[in-house]
């Protein structure tokens, strides 16, 4: 049962993660706030931008602020799965050979996986047990991994060449995808200043523990969310689809598949949080326009026509949300 | 601050079980309304008409139907989270009622439910403002409330034959008025139609017939005889008694003078008897005048003047078309000798009771139609005997039951411009009998006296006249066209 004194505490610990992490990053405050609702929600972010926008600096700033354990994987083609989940290795001790477990960077709290399409397939599915399950399998042996466990995935947009781009099983395991945009000229000086004077960038120092972050994730699940607005999430979800009815005319041209029902479980979940971030004691209709389409715009598949128009997914789903009645 | 939420589920449950009562109410009234609408106006343009209380019944049921709509509308379970999520968006909660109602459904922590309270404040939910009836429930409510009060009219209206009778009679109204005749002249007197004459005109080699019957005295005395005052509801043969019983009598009495011969000095005891026994049964007539006359004079002279008067009155009564009009055509000539031309007495305005004047005047279409029930489909005594009192005049007519005298007037034609006007409007009652030439009864000034016809008198006439079998279907055909296939 929470209590008042848990919510307060856990509101707390957000706060002071939010100003943490934004004393060091510039900007991005979506992409914050899509990293701590994957925290709040136990799920896994994707996060799509070119490089050099500060991706990793937002990951290991959060990493630390939390005072979870961080490890940074960088994908490549050649990088094998044993390589990110770890491997029997033989050791010798008194004379004695025997094969020991050695954790692969899997084995951490906060897990990095920067330009993740960059990996073949083989490896990108040694995530899915990680994601989905929170374990490793190496071997006939399953390693349970450390809970909170959240893993935040960069992608790179542009060069797409000798990438492997994500399947789609494996994205839809992702609870959020946050787009990383250029910052403004503002922003730019101000990284710039931090980066450039005085001792350059310095990481925050911890402001929440591995408890913190479980009960925060207990009292944003808790969030009651109408049963009226739940259908609605249903309906959002269902106008999606290019043969549902209720689709936007844009669906039904450049729409191949709509979202999964994990998309409708991922957009409460994530309303709930925002509600949660956002001080909230209940969802609002906001808060489910806030995730909307981060929360949807990486389940929804192209068809042939629309790849080729290079229409947008964001712009598909702003046409399903206002094709949609709340009530 | 705690939000009275059985309050606002209470209050919003009776405000959306009203408004899906009005709008189950709006549709009901808009379809029975609208189907009520739809008969009334399908049997107004059939020519017919729904009495009232049919019309009545009908808006009734529509009426009904739209109460029995609104409550089971209002019986039916309302769906609370969508009715608390449109209170939540009309009154800018932010989905925090709706929040509230799942926190009381499916429980939960108290913290939620307290912060969710204190947001809210002391939230005043205005159910009117937040479930407002829909539109097309107004739209429907508004069409069927304007279908009802277009039945209403429509059940007032009169039939669409009335009107175009009217119509017809207004228009004739207009035209110059023609001059009413003497009933005995010859001619056509009687104005026609347009489409009488048309008929007149195609017939042809028959013409000549047909306008001889239709010219006649009896024949046009027989049309304008019969008014809603002096409707002469016998049938032929009740008026061949009749004619015959008067004929008896008129030759009981020529062969009583007879018996005194050409000179009487003085009447015996005996004769006077007899002739005073006759004369009692000529109630009113100038002939008993003249008999009573005879047997109480004094001396031979006055008793020869009194027999030869009495005796050039009944050969004027045995030899009516010879003596009624010296203007008289060929066709009068052929009459059947003893045929006595008769004319229906007009009627002593105050022989009437209010009733009958009023029932006489026609006012109301029940009336009209007991009219036309008497004259065309009760040949029985039963209605032989209002039509006859009314002939004769009240209770005098009943002391001599057996005889009726036809007493010979003259025509009772008036000229009379009868106010009307082309068109829908005008103070023309709707039961004006259908293709009936323009006439007015007898002694009537006003426009809505009832014009009709007696068709049995009619018949009476025509078959008196002798028309010959293979000119009747002739005469039949002009009385079918200027009637218009009305009775």
């Amino acid at each position: 049962m929470i209590t008042e004194a848990d919510f307060e505490r856990a509101a707390g610990v957000l706060e002071g993660l939010q100003q943490a992490i934004f004393s060091v990053i510039v900007g991005h405050e979506h992409v914050v706030r899509a990293a701590l609702i994957g925290l709040l929600c136990d799920g896994n972010v994707l996060l799509e931008g070119i490089p050099g926008l500060g991706k990793t600096l937002l990951v290991r700033s959060l990493a630390t602020a939390l005072g979870l354990k961080f490890s940074r994987i960088q994908f490549t083609p050649d990088l094998m799965p044993a390589d990110i989940v770890g491997t029997d290795i033989i050791t010798e001790t008194d004379g004695h050979r025997t094969f020991s477990f050695a954790p692969g960077p899997m084995f951490a709290q906060v897990v990095l996986a920067d330009e993740v399409n960059r990996a073949t397939p083989k490896t990108q599915s040694a995530l899915l047990e990680a994601m989905e399950e929170r374990t490793v399998t190496v071997g006939t042996t399953t390693y349970p991994l450390d809970e909170p466990f959240l893993v935040l995935a960069t992608q790179n947009p542009i060069e797409m060449e000798g990438t492997y781009p994500l399947p789609e099983a494996q994205v839809d395991r992702f609870l959020l995808k946050a787009v990383v945009r250029y910052p403004s000229l503002d922003e730019l000086v101000t990284i710039a200043e931090r980066n450039t004077e005085g001792d350059g960038i310095i990481l925050p120092q911890p402001v929440a523990t591995a408890e913190d972050i479980l009960l925060a994730r207990r009292v944003a699940r808790g969030i009651p969310i109408g049963a009226e607005l739940r259908r609605y999430i249903a309906r959002l979800v269902l106008a999606t689809h290019p043969a549902h009815p209720n689709a936007p005319a844009s669906v039904r041209d450049f729409v191949e598949y709509g979202a999964s029902p994990r998309g409708a479980v991922a957009l409460i979940k994530a309303a709930k949080a925002q509600a949660f971030l956002m001080g909230q004691a209940s969802v609002r209709r906001a808060d489910i326009e806030a995730v909307f389409t981060e929360a949807l715009q990486h389940r929804i598949i192209l068809n042939f026509r629309g790849e080729a128009e290079g229409i947008g997914v964001a712009g598909l789903l702003e046409d399903v949300w206002r094709a949609t009645d709340i009530a | 601050m705690v939000v009275d939420l059985s309050g606002i589920l209470q209050t919003v449950d009776q405000r959306a079980r009203s408004v899906r009562g009005a709008r189950l109410a709006a549709q009901a009234l808009f379809a029975t309304s609208l189907a009520t609408l739809a008969v009334l106006t399908g049997v107004w343009l059939a020519g017919g008409h729904l009495s009232a209380g049919v019309s009545a019944t009908l808006l009734a049921g529509s009426l009904s139907s739209a109460t029995v709509g609104f409550f089971l509308g209002r019986r039916q379970r309302c769906d609370l989270p969508r009715l608390l999520l449109r209170v939540d968006l009309a009154a800018g909660t932010e989905e925090r009622l709706a929040a509230l109602y799942e926190l009381r459904l499916r429980g939960g922590a108290p913290t939620y439910r307290s912060r969710i309270e204190a947001a809210l404040g002391d939230l005043t939910v205005n159910a009117r403002q937040a479930l407002p009836l829909a539109r097309s429930s107004v739209l429907l409510l508004s069409l069927g409330a304007a279908a009802i009060a277009l039945s209403v009219g429509m059940s007032m209206l009169p039939s669409r034959s009335a009107r175009d009778d009217v119509v017809r009679v207004a228009a004739e109204t207009q035209a110059p008025a023609p001059t009413a005749q003497p009933a005995l002249e010859p001619g056509p007197k009687l104005p026609r139609s347009t489409d009488a004459d048309a008929v007149r005109a195609d017939v042809g080699p028959s013409s000549d017939v047909l306008e001889r019957t239709v010219s006649t005295p009896e024949l046009d005395g027989a049309l304008s005889m019969a008014s809603g005052q002096t409707v002469l509801s016998a049938d032929g043969e009740d008026l061949d008694e009749l004619l015959a019983a008067q004929a008896a009598l008129l030759s009981q009495l020529s062969e009583q003078l007879d018996g005194l011969g050409d000179t009487v000095e003085e009447l015996s005891a005996e004769d006077a008897a007899a002739l005073q026994e006759l004369a009692s049964q000529l109630p009113g007539s100038p002939l008993r005048d003249a008999v009573e006359e005879l047997t109480e004079a004094a001396d031979p002279d006055a008793v020869q003047e009194a027999l030869d008067n009495l005796r050039d009155m009944l050969s004027e009564e045995s030899a009516p078309a010879s003596s009624g009009s010296s203007e008289g055509d060929a066709d009068r000539e052929t009459q059947v000798p003893g045929e006595s031309p008769w004319e229906p007495p007009e009627p002593e305005p105050d022989s009437l009771s209010p009733g009958d004047a009023a029932r006489a005047s026609g006012q109301g279409p029940d009336d009209a139609d007991d009219q036309r029930s008497r004259t065309d489909s009760r040949p029985g005594s039963a209605g032989e005997s209002p039509g006859v009192e009314r002939m004769l005049g009240g209770e005098e007519s009943r002391e001599a039951e057996s005889v009726v005298h036809l007493e010979r007037r003259e025509p009772a034609f008036y000229d009379v411009a009868i106010e009307g006007q082309i068109g829908l409007e005008g103070e023309f009652e709707e039961f004006v009998t259908r293709g009936v030439p323009l006439e007015t009864a007898a002694g009537s000034t006003e426009a809505h006296q009832v014009l009709t016809v007696d068709y049995d008198a009619l018949r009476a006439v025509l078959e008196q006249r002798s028309v010959a079998p293979e000119d009747r279907e002739t005469v039949r055909r002009y009385f079918e066209a200027i009637t218009q296939g009305g009775t």
